[in-house]
Order: structure tokens, then sequence, then C-alpha cells
């Protein structure tokens, strides 16, 4: 979807944010595993949008621009590091200090997180920005039907591992 | 075909969570992410003083063959002079120079480098561009494709200076020029200096940035 221009500048990128951030963190939680990460992640994804908004706005899907450049700054990110900043352990997973409070459930970030990285982003796109396999595929650099066989797989593995036990 | 209770079930799973940081915030952020892509004025200066050096070695207007975008550069104490943000020349043995001085009209270097049979994508950061994935077959030579006319790797007085050899870019491969601030501290603006040099399978996607 082309974001379409509301007036200035300005104001297309308040709404273009008001519309998009909630789906953009949650695609970025899936993929990097940590809520705080993954807003950090997103928000310098928008404010890179905001300096270059001329050239995003023009952008077949903008929202998979965001999402795409929050984790191409987790991967620089931790190529200067020297690992992934990944939690590795649900205890990590301690951001909020009352897990009634969480806003999803641990345990099926931790089935995510034991994914494959491309079967998190292919979740990502597919189901919290809706794109199809098509747009999905273009961003990943993948092929369609690739994208469609990651998916399966990263169904049938949550489906069995945490659906069924709920 | 897709499991629909499971993708619901993740979706509504994730229906609470909220993005917490304020726009005014973002605003703020992304205007500190363009003062840092620009050249301060200082730099200019030097760039300036440094005109007059390269233009006497030939560097300027008079030995650009191939598209250019100047630049213009004041400062209240000199006159204004015009100088090449970067330079593509065609040259002997299929080889395409490249200068670049500084990181002005990225987009117009990528242009240029593609007229000229190099099949490249030109960033202004070492992050990997958004729709880009690595380019994993073929034959690499990256060490053969890219060359810098410093023999040490540095940019010369002149800028960066890159040597390219396109016909030697396997088929299939975007050429990444990754180019960051060099000549000045982290964090501050100084001239264009190469920083990385890769390759990208090809991709409508890729060509956005």
């Amino acid at each position: 979807m082309r974001y379409e221009s509301v007036s200035g500048p300005r104001e297309e990128f308040v709404s273009f944010y008001e519309a998009a951030k909630d789906d953009c963190l949650r695609a970025v939680i899936v993929s990097v595993g940590d809520v705080d990460i993954a807003e950090d992640l997103v928000a310098e994804a928008f404010a890179r949008a905001w300096a270059t908004w001329n050239r995003v706005v023009r952008h077949p899907v903008p929202r998979a621009w965001i999402v795409r450049t929050a984790l191409n700054v987790h991967i620089s990110s931790w190529r200067r590091h020297g690992r992934p900043i990944v939690p590795n352990r649900p205890s990590d997973l301690a951001y909020r200090e009352d897990p009634a409070t969480e806003p999803f459930d641990p345990a099926l970030m931790d089935r995510l997180r034991k994914l494959p990285a491309r079967q998190r982003e292919v979740i990502a796109l597919r189901v919290f920005l809706d794109l199809d396999t098509a747009q999905t595929g273009e961003i990943l650099g993948i092929s369609p039907g690739t994208v469609t066989a990651h998916l399966a797989r990263a169904v049938a593995a949550l489906r069995t591992d945490y659906v069924e036990s709920k | 075909m897709l499991d629909e209770y499971a993708i619901s079930a993740i979706r509504q799973s994730f229906a609470s969570v909220q993005m917490r940081t304020p726009v005014d915030a973002l605003f703020s952020r992304g205007n500190a992410v363009r003062q840092r892509r620009r050249i301060p004025a200082a730099s200019l200066a030097t760039l300036v003083a440094c005109g007059g050096v390269l233009i006497g070695l030939g560097y300027g207007p008079s030995g650009a063959t191939h598209d250019r975008k100047p630049s213009t550069a004041t400062a209240s104490s000199l006159p204004k002079i015009t100088l090449q943000a970067w330079t593509v020349k065609r040259a002997a043995g299929g080889i395409v120079s490249v200068t670049i001085r500084e990181m002005t009209d990225i987009p117009g270097l990528q242009a240029a480098l593609q007229a000229d049979g190099v099949p490249a994508i030109v960033t202004d950061s070492l992050a990997i561009p958004p729709g880009c994935t690595s380019f994993e077959a073929g034959q690499y030579k990256m060490g053969e494709v890219v060359t810098t006319a410093n023999p040490s790797g540095l940019p010369s007085e002149g800028g960066v200076e890159l040597l390219i050899r396109p016909a030697l870019v396997p088929q299939g491969a975007l050429l990444w020029l990754g180019l960051a601030q060099t000549g000045a501290p982290q964090g501050s603006q100084g001239p264009a200096g190469p920083t990385a040099t890769g390759y990208f399978t090809k991709a409508p996607s890729c060509f956005d940035n």
C-alpha cells in the first residue's frame, strides 16, 4: 500500500507513524525477540524515514521499509558488537516486572525465538504487515515460493509447539 | 495453505503491543540523522581550500569526461569556487575511474556508474540498504574488481579514487559501494571515504535505495 499524502510532509509523517507504528513494532519484536530493543530499532527506523521522507513516502510499502531498516540497523549493530543483541534465555525478557502486564504471551515469544531467522522475518511481514507473498519475497530477496514454504514451516512449528498446547 | 487459526492466535497474542515513543522524539532524532549527513561549513571551507590544488592537478571540471554533479562551496573570505563532488571517467582497458571528494548527490553518482556499465549501488552509510541481500554465488574477485588509486587503500589527497573493472563483477550481482565519512572523529563530519564494498543480489527492491 502506497502511503497517500494528506497535507505537509510533517503531517504526512505523523499520520503514517500513527497508522504504522504498532504493526512495525510487532513485526520487529517477532524478528529480534525483545520489546525494548525492538522499540529502539523501530524508533531509529522512523527517525531515518523522517530524515529521508521524500524518498520513503514514494516507497511501494513504507511500513516494510521501516521494518527492513530496523532489522538492518539491528544487523549492523551486532556486527559492530560482534554478536547478536538478542536475549538468549527467557529470563532475559524481564523488561516487565510483572509478567501479568506483559503485552504478549512470553511462551509464544520463546517459541518464535526458536524459529530460524528467515522464518521469523516471513512471519513478521506476512502476519503483522499483511504483505502478500510477492511483496514479502521482494523485500527479503527470496522467491514467493520460498516465502510460502518458510511460512508453512513456521506456522506448523508454532501450531505444534504453542497453539495446540493452549 | 495457511493455517488461519495459528496466524490469528499469533496476531491476537501481540494485539496489545504498542509503540510508546512520542512522534516528537522521532523528529528530533531524524533531524539529527540529517545533520550527521551534512558536511558542515568547516569541512566545506577545507574543501574549498583544497579546490585550487585539485584543479591544478587536473581534477577540476575540465578533467571530467562523464556525468558529474557540481557542488558549490562558499566562504565569506574566499571567492566562490565550484568543485566537482565526484567524477566518473572511462579509462583504458574497460576500467572506470571514480573520484569522490564530497558526499553529495549519491543517487547521481550511482546513476553515472550504471551509465558507464558498472552495475553499482552506492549508499551514504555502512548499513546494508533495505531490500538488498548478499550475493552468494560465483567468483567474487573483489580485490580485482575494485582497487584504490592509492596503493595503501586510503583516500588520496584528491579524494577517494577508485578503479573499477565492471567486466569482472559476477553475473547477477550488484556492486555495493558504501561510503562514510573519513578524516574526522566518529560521529562528526569529514571528507568522503570508501568504507565498504560488497555484492548484493540484483533485485528491484535493492534499487529503491
